[in-house]
């Protein structure tokens, strides 16, 4: 059988990139939660906020280990894999990159171990700042790789001399015009995905009766950022499609399933896209509703996939499935947001066995709508690796197959077995449940009582 | 200063802040197998709060050679794929072991074996990865597959490996209660003198044969050759010298022996210079684009020096013989 090396090269940096981002989607959105619990603490005194900080400590170090490997992998794939992307593009990707090391990689490392290993070393008020400045390392993070990515999106601030880019306003770059809404997109996901983690295990303690009193105060914490953010994720979601439909239009016909240019386009509820006959089977079509949610107008022009030649359009299917899975889950989610206020309000928020079963089984489900939305927008841009400028069949190493085929092979078996552990201990430390913190309004023996679990304090 | 050399340096800087960071905490991988079960937790507690910031200079590492030399890092990343990845499957296997270790019951064994052998395969990749660029990328067929396992390059993997292994057991001395100071200061005195050893053969079998040795060399007066041997000699003799008379405190001989491989790198970079890929590309061949150049100097220049400062604080706060109580936190 005949490999195609750069098919290969871009299903394992699809891999790795899969496995990677399901990492920092956790991991920013619990360092926010635990430097908001310890904030909490800090203020109010009472231990249930501590006992809230100290338990989610735990996923979250294993959670941004993980992130810290796999995300070691990518910063070299781009040389491996891609080395002529990584020639051509340096100019931009080098310089957002090396601001991405100096102010996030370090500034979440330098202070990660104090985070962690120093509540007996340091005191509250500096072990704060270090989660603090932990989750502000981590949305700097997310604010410079998103730049760099967006920047392949709706690349501007550059221009193109001899095939080669040269910058000519930074900021220009650095805020491209699909930035603000794939940051905003990106920074709510990760909250959304976190709260539903958080309200999963949750119920899963209510159900089965344990750590009740810490669990109905996350469960509430949780609920309630779900109204807020469900909501506002929806409205930041059509602002960024209206910006696709702007510099990508193609990208969103893929994403509606629409091949010819349409006047009053239909929604596709359901199709399947057929690429070489470019064509849907089996259409469920709501009229005029693609139009009017993407231009506002129930008439409105939307271009379909056949305004551009065959080898300029993605793969259809990819994009229109994972397109649909994102808004789906999504739906349910804000429902499910809706449905817990509803519930709280009439005070049975935490008895409800039906509302808590589905809670704990829908962890995974900010996780897999983040993957779908990346696909979206990832496969969604093909075949061009810098939108309009670069393909991506051209940036590719020129690698022997063979060599791609066993390095892939290598990440789907090492990946398995990592995730497969990971799994393993995040449910051995949700089993375990939280340290019991005496609840008393005396600060110091609140301190003493956690210490005691970790060094034996003697008592004042 | 010319923006090339500026870039240089950085990088020559953070390859060996890397090197010798990651190289001490590596190093106690590599040596895991020579530690009994309560001396492994002693060591990787002492560890455990640094070795990611640790790593995150190989990648501030690699970043700068993508911002100041493309080709540079598209060439050695294309070329030496495979040395590449193996070293990055090795640092996955063994930078995971820090989370689950500690809070692992069956497995421990596993982790424990996951730890010594992603170190040390770490170690030498990085050790072929170097010795492959100095012999210049150089490719043996149309098939792109480079000289990675040439004797040279092995040789280079043997010597970073033995380099870490005696940082470590150098760190370990520092941070660890007097029953395993003793013996990792036997450990340190045998992994230096080794270290010595093999950099003699590497230096009087090898030197000379490259291309790029006696071309740039700056004080050609003497030759070179018996220069380093005899720096290598005189610095292994002394750091083996100061280790051993426990008089000297042991942050001493952790910093001899650092500055003894600073000379050694020192002397390498010499040979080099001007290439960045000996015999093929020099830094003003390999240069990127200027623009992007000076605005990412602007923020190593403004924020390396704060890195530094909280690198050093963090450091701080976890100084003096670790406390092996619980796992974690």
């Amino acid at each position: 059988m005949e490999f195609d090396p750069a098919i290969l090269s871009r299903i394992q940096f699809a891999l790795t990139i899969s496995f990677h981002i399901i990492f920092p989607t956790l991991s920013i959105g619990l360092a926010c939660y635990i430097a908001i619990m310890e904030g909490l603490w800090l203020k109010l005194r009472q231990p249930i906020y501590l006992q809230q900080a100290k338990f989610w400590i735990k996923p979250f170090a294993i959670t941004f280990g993980m992130g810290v490997v796999s995300g070691l992998v990518l910063s070299y794939q781009f040389g491996t894999n891609f080395n002529k992307f990584s020639e051509i593009a340096s100019p931009v990707i080098g310089p957002l990159l090396n601001y991405e090391v100096l102010t996030a990689f370090f500034l979440e490392a330098g202070f990660l171990g104090i985070m962690l290993f120093g509540w007996n070393r340091v005191s509250e008020k500096i072990h704060f700042g270090a989660s603090v400045i932990v989750a502000v390392g981590t949305i700097l993070s997310a604010f410079w790789i998103l730049a760099a990515n967006s920047w392949m999106h709706t690349p501007a601030g550059v221009i193109i001399e001899n095939d080669q880019i040269l910058v000519t306003s930074w900021l220009e770059v650095i805020f491209n015009p699909s930035f603000p809404y794939r940051f905003a997109h990106m920074l709510l996901a990760s909250f959304i995905t976190t709260l539903v983690v958080i309200a999963s295990v949750s119920s899963y303690y209510l159900l089965k009766k344990r750590h009740q009193q810490f669990a109905k105060k996350s469960l509430g914490i949780a609920v309630a950022g779900l109204v807020v953010l469900t909501p506002i994720q929806a409205f930041v979601g059509d602002l960024h499609g209206l910006n696709t439909l702007e510099h990508q239009p193609v990208k969103v016909a893929a994403m509606e399933g629409i091949w010819e240019t349409e006047q009053g386009a239909g929604l596709r509820l359901f199709a399947i896209p057929d690429q070489q006959q470019a064509k849907n089977d089996f259409e469920i079509v709501i009229p005029k509703l693609a139009s009017l949610i993407l231009t506002h107008d129930a008439d409105g022009t939307v271009q379909g996939l056949n305004a551009v030649p065959e080898n300029e359009r993605p793969p259809v299917a990819v994009v229109f499935y994972s397109f649909r899975l994102m808004i789906g889950i999504g739906i349910f989610l804000l429902a499910m947001a809706y449905l817990g206020l509803w519930l709280a309000k009439k005070g049975t928020l935490f008895n409800n066995t039906y509302y808590l079963k589905t809670l704990k089984w829908s962890a995974p489900l900010g996780f897999i709508a983040t993957l779908s939305g990346w696909y979206v927008v990832e496969v969604g841009r093909q075949p061009w690796l810098i939108q309009g400028l670069f393909r991506t069949s051209d940036l590719v190493t020129p690698l022997p197959a063979e060599r791609v085929l066993i390095s892939l092979i290598g990440f789907v078996v090492v990946y398995t077995l990592l995730f497969g552990v990971y799994l393993h201990f995040f449910k051995k430390l949700i089993r375990q449940g939280p340290e019991t913190i005496n609840s008393t309004t005396n600060s110091e023996n609140i301190t003493n009582a956690v210490n005691s679990n970790t060094k034996q304090v003697k008592p004042a | 200063m010319d923006l090339a050399v500026v870039w240089l340096l950085v990088i020559v800087f953070g390859i060996f802040v890397y090197a010798i960071l990651d190289g001490f905490d590596l190093g106690i991988g590599i040596l895991y197998p020579w530690l009994n079960k309560q001396e492994r937790m002693t060591a990787l507690h002492s560890i455990k709060h640094v070795w990611d910031g640790n790593e995150t200079w190989m990648v501030f590492a690699g970043v700068c050679l993508l911002v100041a030399f493309p080709k540079v890092y598209s060439q050695v990343l294309g070329t030496l794929y495979i040395p590449v990845f193996l070293m990055l499957f090795a640092l996955i296997f063994r930078g995971v072991v820090f989370e689950y270790r500690f809070k692992a019951d069956s497995s421990k064994v596993w982790w424990d074996f996951s730890f010594f052998a992603g170190s040390t395969i770490a170690a030498f990749s990085q050790g072929t990865i170097l010795g492959s660029v100095l012999l210049g990328l150089q490719v043996n067929n149309e098939q792109l597959t480079p000289l990675w396992l040439h004797p040279f390059s092995l040789a280079m993997g043997a010597l970073i490996t033995i380099a870490y292994c005696s940082l470590g057991s150098l760190w370990l001395q520092i941070n660890t209660e007097p029953m395993l100071e003793k013996k990792c200061n036997r450990i340190a005195n045998k992994m230096i003198g080794l270290f010595s050893l093999l950099s003699l053969i590497v230096v009087y079998s090898f030197f000379g044969n490259f291309s790029w040795t006696d071309t740039t060399f700056v004080l050609s007066v003497i030759s070179y050759k018996w220069m380093i041997l005899m720096v290598v000699g005189l610095f292994g003799f002394l750091t083996i010298k100061s280790n051993s008379s426990m008089q000297n405190s042991s942050k001493q001989a952790f910093l001899l022996f650092c500055s003894y491989l600073f000379i050694l790198y020192l002397g390498l970079l010499n040979l080099v210079f001007p290439y960045i890929i000996p015999g093929k590309l020099t830094i003003w061949q390999a240069m990127g684009n200027e623009n992007s150049l000076q605005f990412a100097l602007v923020g190593v220049a403004i924020l390396l020096p704060v890195v530094l400062a909280y690198t050093v604080y963090s450091y701080k706060v976890f100084s003096g013989k670790p406390d092996s109580s619980a796992g974690a936190y």
